[in-house]
């Protein structure tokens, strides 16, 4: 137990205290004392509805904006990994080729990506792969000696 | 119904249907149990409406935020809402260290969802007299109400229900039916309606 003589512990106490009163009382205490105190129980209680409604959907907004916002900075990232490689589809084959030289392992990493033969990618085959290794923070090293 | 933690919790529909289903009575007590919970802010310190606390319970229920609050079904709604300002308003002067809580509403500068922002954690002299003042308001409202006098000596000794009624050698009955008289007094002299 502590003793406070200071005005706002005590008023915080009684507040807690009367809100915890609050919600024990039944119905019929509930809507007689909104209605001994003048107010439209019916209309009150829309209000309070219509405000939590509306509270919800701002959240789900918020968090639907939250989302986009992400989203467009994971698409700007990627976007700005695109950049780093190589303009020419000679200049992609070709860095694509020393990675796999300098880390043979990468060659079924890469083989696996694409699903098919090696030999056989397109430059298509070739822009994607190094898009995917990018993304995933393979090629860094690779990609820094290129330019 | 989504799983979390071995928790069943509310979808977003399910708390958008909670919300349409409130009964007049519940969604009045829900508003009421707000103004106490929001006059609790202000008497530390924080500017807080009790609509706001309502809606940021709300925000708080579906919120993605590490703060949140979901909605375990093994709960009521009301229960739900009413135990997450509970929260809220106990919790809010730890939050409050840095000086500015920033609740449901508003927007971070990283375009995040934040809120209401609470403010003002140092307490000032003005504030500090008008709450001086509400007390003694109520204090004069029931000089002639002695079980009143006496729960309310006992709230401001940091004892709860039964402890008052312990000590005071009353029932339960006899200490709703002072609590209700507390009630409606407060209500009545400090202008407090709906």
């Amino acid at each position: 137990m502590t003793r406070s003589n200071d005005g706002r512990d005590r008023l915080v106490a009684l507040m807690d205290a009367l809100a915890e009163h609050t919600a024990t009382l039944s119905d019929r205490e509930i809507l007689d004392d909104t209605i001994a105190a003048g107010v439209d129980a019916k209309a009150e209680a829309g209000r309070v509805r219509k405000g939590l409604a509306d509270a919800l959907l701002g959240a789900k907004k918020q968090r639907l904006q939250t989302a986009a916002a992400a989203h467009e900075k994971t698409v700007q990232a990627l976007n700005e990994r695109v950049a780093r490689l190589p303009a020419s589809p000679e200049s992609r084959r070709g860095l694509l080729d020393r990675i796999v030289l300098r880390q043979p392992e990468m060659r079924q990493t890469v083989v696996t990506l694409q699903h098919r033969d090696f030999q056989s990618f397109s430059d298509a085959d070739i822009e994607s792969a190094l898009r995917q290794l990018d993304a995933l923070g393979l090629i860094d090293q690779d990609l820094a000696e290129n330019e | 119904m989504s799983k979390e933690t071995g928790l069943e919790h509310a979808t977003d529909s399910e708390v958008e249907a909670g919300i349409r289903a409130l009964s007049d009575a519940d969604a009045l007590r829900l508003r009421r149990v707000a103004d106490y919970r929001a006059r609790m802010l202000v008497g530390l310190g924080l500017g807080m409406g009790a609509e706001d606390l309502l809606q940021e319970a709300i925000c708080r229920s579906v919120s993605g935020k590490a703060d949140r609050r979901r909605w375990s079904k093994k709960v009521s709604f009301v229960k739900h809402l009413m135990e997450t300002m509970r929260s809220i308003a106990n919790h809010a002067p730890d939050e409050l260290k840095g000086g500015t809580v920033v609740a449901v509403g508003s927007n971070d500068a990283a375009g995040e969802s934040e809120g209401v922002v609470l403010t003002s954690t140092t307490p000032d002299g003005l504030r500090v007299a008008a709450i001086n003042e509400q007390i003694a308001v109520i204090a004069a409202r029931f000089a002639d109400d002695d079980e009143v006098g006496l729960v309310l000596e006992g709230l401001a000794n940091g004892m709860k229900g039964p402890e008052i009624q312990q000590d005071l050698g009353i029932t339960e009955t006899q200490y709703e039916t002072i609590m209700v008289r507390l009630r409606r007094g407060v209500d009545r002299e400090a202008g407090w309606t709906l």
